[in-house]
Formats: structure tokens, sequence, C-alpha cells
């Protein structure tokens, strides 16, 4: 138990780093942004109970923010996709439900299974993100342009990432 | 009551999920407003030093870029002082009538791709930066200091919604007002020029000096293109900047420093 606590620590600050520090700062693709810190709030276990995934969203959002001069902007969006993962994952859920001591990565589900999870909540997470760095539809199609793209890189950096690490364990 | 308790209970992920959003939605108004309280601040010391420690790792990449880009300043400012020290032998100059005082700083942390765009830099009140003072690249205007704490000041730059400046066509002198559209880190536009105005793209943009926050004549951009709003009879022109954003290393800082006496004097024109 602590073990597997100590684990997703090191993930959580795994996670920040590599956005702060390296994502960040890329900006090589107008439009495009890559904010890799979600993949902690995607792998957390199944059991995690909903007020502990909205607190750990919370800090880890704040944290994101406190380095990017946006505090807010990244902690509710991350709330809100905190909020919706247990919804997203019955929605998702395989006929017998989700196994014990499996958690929701690529290793124990699958690609398809992670790509539509991992979609479904991200594309949420950053409309809500791009909504509040506009605060208003003005140049509603850029939010919308801005949304797809960084979804799509998103995306494919935390596939990359759990491809990465599956042989690890 | 227990079957108030038993609701709550049953719907503490909601609630809970409310509340949390709340507290963001607050962080997010009064960041809008004061825009930099001291605990989101990245001028705040903590997450200043990181970044500075860690723009000292990265700024190792494009050192050669920074190293031909200052040399190329220092030709130009070299060749405008041997202009000047040949006026001066004719001339006696009077140090004490420079209005104008540079800073150095280095950027530490920067942003291009969002609408409100901040750029941290490592200079603060210590080294005698101050707010609203004019902050300048090698080629041209950056922007705005926004805030300053001990030893790190943040600047809104030119790609900020937020942004405004006076500027005037060097060829003709008329004026207009310098703002960004929030797309694209490359322009800015150039508005309030009245139709009758020749404008000429290639034309160069340059400050105007009439905000008391930047000397004339500092350049911005040259003109790529303006089109006539038809419903206010003015020109809106597009300007290519000359700063590129995504790649800014050294600012320099200006002080106008009679600015307090201007300010206090227009303050006057009000009542």
């Amino acid at each position: 138990m602590i073990n597997s606590n100590l684990k997703y620590v090191i993930w959580f600050l795994v996670c920040i780093a590599l956005q702060v520090l390296f994502f960040y700062r890329i900006q090589a693709v107008p439009y495009m942004h890559v904010y890799v810190y979600v993949l902690f709030l995607l792998i957390l276990p199944f059991e995690t109970p909903a007020y502990l995934l909205m607190f750990l969203a919370l800090i880890t959002g704040v944290s994101v923010d406190a380095f990017g001069n946006t505090l807010g902007m990244h902690a509710s969006a991350s709330v809100l996709l905190a909020f919706m993962r247990p919804g997203v994952l019955r929605l998702y859920s395989p006929r017998d439900g989700y196994e014990k001591n499996t958690s929701p990565s690529v290793r124990d589900y699958g690609f398809v299974w992670f790509l539509k999870y991992s979609v479904t909540l991200i594309l949420v997470h950053h409309f809500v993100l791009h909504m509040i760095d506009a605060f208003g539809f003005y140049l509603f199609h850029f939010t919308l342009l801005r949304t797809f793209l960084s979804t799509l890189a998103t995306v494919s950096v935390i596939i990359l990432i759990q491809y990465l690490t599956i042989r690890r364990k | 009551m227990r079957s108030l308790l038993r609701f709550i209970l049953r719907y503490h992920a909601t609630f809970l999920f409310v509340i949390l959003e709340v507290i963001c939605v607050v962080m997010i108004v009064v960041n809008n407003h004061y825009q930099r309280t001291v605990f989101s601040n990245s001028a705040e010391l903590f997450v200043g030093k990181l970044q500075k420690n860690w723009s000292g790792v990265t700024s190792y990449f494009s050192l050669a870029r920074e190293n031909k880009l200052l040399a190329d300043e220092n030709r130009r400012l070299k060749n405008e002082l041997e202009q000047r020290s040949a006026y001066s032998r004719f001339f006696e100059v009077d140090s004490s009538n420079v209005n104008y005082y540079y800073y150095k700083a280095d950027v530490i942390n920067n942003s291009i791709w969002n609408q409100k765009n901040f750029i941290t830099i490592d200079a603060g009140s210590v080294q005698g930066i101050s707010k609203d003072m004019g902050v300048t690249g090698s080629l041209g205007v950056v922007g705005i200091v926004y805030n300053c704490s001990a030893n790190y000041a943040t600047i809104i730059p030119i790609i900020n919604t937020g942004f405004k400046l006076s500027v005037k066509i060097s060829r003709n002198d008329y004026f207009g007002s310098l703002s960004w559209s929030g797309s694209d880190y490359r322009f800015a536009r150039m508005a309030e020029v009245p139709v009758h105005v020749e404008v000429k793209v290639g034309d160069t943009i340059v400050t105007s000096g009439f905000s008391a926050i930047f000397p004339p004549d500092i350049p911005v951009g040259i003109v790529d293109g303006f089109q006539k709003i038809s419903s206010s009879g003015l020109y809106e022109i597009n300007v290519k900047l000359f700063t590129d954003f995504a790649s800014l290393k050294h600012v320099y800082v200006v002080e106008n420093r009679n600015k307090n006496e201007i300010q206090e004097l227009e303050a006057g024109n009000d009542q």
C-alpha cells in the first residue's frame, strides 16, 4: 500500500516537472500545447474516492498554475476532469466491470480503451481551459482550434509515455 | 435533519465539486483583477529563482544566435556613437539633460500562445526597475513593466490583448495606437490612422514618445498591409513586429527620468 502510494507521489512530481520544465517551454507548433500533467489524474487507481480525486486535481492544477501565472485556470479544468472521471470510467466499463489490482492504463485495458477514455476527458479539460483563457466567445474559432490541436498533442504524448513506462513494471 | 445529512453524503462528490470550482473561479477572478497577487505571482521569489536557474541551463542552447544579435546591435550603436561624437566637437553636451536611462535584464519566463501573454525578467525594484517602465529588446519594443518585486518583474508584452501603445509612422509622423488581436505573435495592428494619411507597405512604425514610457523613434515594426474600416473611415494597419517574441532573451528597461514631472503636469488637465 505504502509502496503504491509512493509510486503515485513520484508520478505526481514527474508529471508536474515534465509540464513546468519541459512542455511549458516547447512552443513549436502554433496553437498546440501539451498539458501532460493530466496523465497523473488519468492513471490514479479505480478505487480512488471521488473527493480525493478532486482534491488531488486541485493540488495538481494549482501547482501547474503557479508556474504559468494562470492561477485557477488549470485548477478548475482539472477539478472538472476529476469530477467527470468516475462517470466516464462507468461509460467505458467492460462488461464484467474493472478487475481488481488493475489501473486505468494502456497496459491493463489496451490501446483503444485508453484512447477513448483519455480523449473524452482531455477534450473537455482542454476546452474548459482555453475557454477560461479567452474568457469569452471572442475569437471562438481560435479557442476551438487550440482545443483540438492541443488534445491531439496531449493524448499522443500521454500514450507515448504509457508505452515507454510499460516494460519497467 | 438526518435525511438532509444523508442527502449531502449521497451527493458529496457533487457538492465538493461545486465548492472546489467556486474556489477556482474566485482564484481566476481575483487573478484577473489584481492580476498578480502575492501567491500566483511568478515574480515571487521561489518560483522566480527556480525559473531563473532553469533558464540559465536552457540559455546555453541559443548562445550563438544571441551573440550575433548583440554584436549586430553593438555595431549599430558604435556607428551612431561615432556620428554623435562628430557632433559634440561643435556642441557642448550636458549629461544632466539625458532623459532616458536603460537597465538590462534577462527573460526568465515567456509565453506567446495565450491571449494574455506575460514575460518575467530577472530584475526588480532593487535593480531600479519600477512599474510602467518601457521594455525594449535588441530589435525593437517588447512591452511595459506590469509589476515588480524585489528581484523580478513581469512585463505585459505587445502580444497581450490588454496592451496599448501610442506609435507613429516614421516617414510622416502620423500617429495611431498599437494593440494586438490575440492570434499571431508576429503581428500587431495599428488603429486610428485617418485615411488621408499616405501609408505604404514597408513603412517603419516607431514609438511616438507621447506616453512618457518610451523615448520617441524606438522601432516597433513595419507595415505589412492595411485596410480601410468602412464604419469609422480610419485605416487599420497590420504591423509585422521587429521583436521575435518566440526567442526573446535579453531586454532593456527604459526609465524616463522626467516621467513624474510630465504626469503631474498632465494630471492638472482634468480639473
